[in-house]
């Protein structure tokens, strides 16, 4: 089983949307909160200037302070400062806790080098001497500026990110989900061009390679591929014709020769005297010519099926009584074989009656040359719905695995070593099928049994017409 | 009979003249198709035998100008295109008959024979070799004075040895044309049928020798001398 390209596309979407989101966290929030903070200091000091008649008493100064700030996100946050008020003289900031009194001086002795990297202290001025502290550093922010301690801040941040962080793990599966739909989205996009060629790819084979196809290519990008393809479905097609047409064409021009060497032989075998060896040995010649002659006649005929010109001239047929005739005579041909016949009467083909004896012949030779010594062979055929059936059985000494897949390969001779004392090329099968074929029907050769050859052939009485 | 024979393959037409001239027949030979269709309007032939293939004018064409200048010979084409169509051409063009290369000589001698007497209708139900004589109705046969029936095999077998007096068959070729079957099915059905035949004729002690003579390593044949 091939990996799915689907799920590799998904894994691969899921874990790049997490990497994405995992920076995002890394280096947004970084900035996020810097901008956060430095928002929150701003309006802060906004606040806190603007309520500053209020400092000295802790509920009005908050009330003012959301009132004036309603919306702002430092009325949202305003709950995280624990307001207190500063000591005398204290220059302090925004604590929490107990809201110790700071003396100006123990803060900046204290802190000082803390604070000393980020805000250039001598260059604040302060905007306010009541209870709050809200500075304002000329040339670097405008407006007035509260310095919160880091503590207060950051707790306030990182609840936020923990808000966020409860809020993602509630939309995760919905992410996963759109990625799924994404997914899925994805690959109709990208795969639609590549199908639509694919079909275009399925629908060829060797009978249909000569079909002049339209095919274009739906975008630029697949231009080449599809050009690609189309020269090589060109080439095929040539090399196709150009092989079928050498076979016919082979055959045409043999058949001169060997027309005159058959002449020439049965003269010579007429002329030698009689029971002379010459007239023998001028048999010899005139009956391998024979053979050639057969060899030629079967290439041409599977050289015609090839080329879809093997014509035929379908007449109604009594198909019974000429498979009755020819087991007839077979019983007579090899009285050591049983042959044995079911034979259903009066079924009548549509068929071209040359090529279908040529059928059962060939049929019934394989099932004499493969077979046992003193063996038997069992000959069916039934119409059933329209279909004829006719089965040909024969035991043999031990058919090869391969047979099944291989029996109607050209030149394809069941068991190698006893090939050899079989008289034949191994063609005969391969002729059937294609008979068969153009009859529109079937051969099928079962061997599930290793003792047991098993040919079917099955056709429709009447070949619909194209 | 006169048959002229117009073919440019000089060694196919040696053997089919050989052959038609042992069939009994008059054969004239031209190699090419301009003279053929010369021969054919000029001289009085009772039958063509053309082949397709030809230098300066093709089998179709002397054919079709035969025709259109009322020359009503008969006519048998030679080809080695068997296809449906080419024989189908041949026919609309004027043929009487198409034999397919390769063909036997003898069984041009019997097409040849076959297309004669179908332009002069006489009838044949005897074949009549010597003293052999073949009832084609009643499967009868006459050899001197002993007269048998004979079965369908038989007389198939023995008709087809009567169409060529003296021309040795093998097996395999009689099975070809008798039970037509296309395949060497090794068996000696041949044998069993011809040895049946001979009984027949030579039944009640009759002193002559059976007309079937088997030539060993050869085949069978019908004697000459009859």
């Amino acid at each position: 089983m091939k990996r799915s390209f689907k799920l590799q596309l998904f894994l691969r979407l899921f874990f790049i949307t997490a990497a994405i989101i995992a920076a995002n966290r890394i280096i947004a929030q970084h900035f996020l909160a810097n901008q956060l903070r430095d928002r929150i200091h701003h309006e802060m000091a906004v606040a806190l200037t603007s309520c500053e008649q209020k400092f000295g008493d802790r509920a009005q100064f908050l009330t003012c302070f959301k009132d004036k700030n309603k919306g702002d996100l430092i009325s949202n946050v305003s709950d995280f400062y624990v307001l207190c008020q500063r000591g005398h003289q204290a220059r302090g900031l925004l604590s929490s806790d107990s809201c110790p009194l700071i003396s100006t001086d123990a803060f900046w002795d204290g802190e000082q080098h803390q604070v000393a990297n980020q805000i250039d202290l001598s260059r604040a001025e302060s905007i306010s001497e009541g209870l709050w502290l809200a500075v304002k550093f000329s040339g670097r922010l405008d407006g007035p500026e509260v310095w919160l301690r880091e503590t207060d801040a950051s707790k306030m941040i990182d609840q936020m990110w923990a808000l966020r962080d409860q809020n993602l793990i509630r939309v995760f599966p919905f992410i996963v989900l759109m990625l799924g739909l994404m997914t899925l989205y994805m690959m109709r996009v990208i795969m639609h061009p590549i199908s639509s060629i694919e079909e275009n790819m399925v629908r060829l084979n060797a009978t249909n390679l000569d079909e002049s196809s339209s095919y274009r290519a739906p975008y630029r990008e697949f231009e080449t591929l599809v050009d690609v393809f189309e020269g090589l479905r060109v080439r095929l097609n040539d090399s196709f014709i150009k092989a079928r047409r050498f076979a016919s064409d082979a055959s045409h021009e043999l058949r001169t020769p060997l027309t005159i060497l058959r002449g020439q032989a049965e003269l010579l075998i007429n002329e030698t005297p009689v029971g002379s060896d010459m007239q023998i040995r001028a048999r010899t010649i005139s009956d391998e010519v024979e053979r050639l002659i057969d060899i030629t006649e079967k290439l041409l005929l599977l050289s015609r099926a090839d080329a879809k010109s093997l014509f035929q001239t379908l007449t109604q047929i009594n198909f019974s009584e000429l498979v009755m005739k020819l087991m007839d005579d077979a019983k007579t041909f090899q009285p050591s074989l049983k042959i044995t016949c079911d034979i259903q009467s009066d079924v009548t083909w549509y068929c071209d009656r040359t090529l279908v004896s040529q059928l059962i012949q060939n049929l019934y030779s394989n099932a004499v040359n493969y077979n046992l010594p003193g063996g038997w062979i069992h000959v069916s055929l039934k119409a059933v719905n329209g279909n004829l059936c006719l089965t040909m059985e024969n035991p043999t000494t031990h058919a090869p695995s391969d047979l099944e897949a291989r029996a109607f390969d050209r030149f394809y001779r069941g068991d190698a070593s006893h090939a050899r004392q079989v008289d034949g090329l191994g063609l005969g099968l391969s002729i059937c099928s294609e008979i068969a074929k153009l009859h529109q029907g079937t051969l099928t050769l079962s061997a599930k049994d290793p003792h047991l050859v098993v040919l079917r052939m099955t056709a429709p009485l009447l070949i619909n017409s194209k | 009979m006169k048959i002229l024979l117009i073919e440019d393959e000089s060694k196919i037409a040696d053997f089919v003249m050989a052959g038609l001239v042992l069939a009994g027949f008059v054969v004239t030979h031209v190699n090419d198709g301009e003279q053929g269709l010369l021969a054919m309007l000029e001289s009085d032939h009772d039958l063509v035998v053309l082949d397709l293939m030809l230098p300066k004018l093709s089998g179709y064409e002397v054919l079709q100008q035969a025709r259109q200048k009322g020359n009503k010979t008969p006519v048998i084409i030679l080809s080695a295109k068997a296809d449906l169509q080419d024989r189908l051409i041949g026919f609309d063009v004027g043929a009487d008959d198409y034999l397919p290369k390769p063909f036997f000589v003898e069984e041009l001698a019997a097409r040849i024979k076959a297309v004669m007497h179908r332009k002069v209708p006489e009838q044949v139900d005897k074949i009549k070799v010597g003293n052999l004589t073949l009832d084609v109705v009643s499967h009868k046969v006459q050899w001197f004075e002993v007269t048998s029936l004979l079965s369908q095999r038989e007389f198939n077998l023995l008709a087809f040895l009567m169409r060529s007096p003296g021309h040795i068959y093998s097996r395999q070729q009689i099975l070809k044309h008798v039970w037509e079957i296309n395949f060497d099915p090794e068996t000696n059905v041949v044998d069993v049928c011809v040895r049946r035949i001979k009984r027949k004729l030579e039944r009640g002690g009759q002193k002559m020798a059976s007309p079937i003579e088997s030539v060993r390593g050869v085949g069978y044949r019908l004697k000459l001398e009859v």
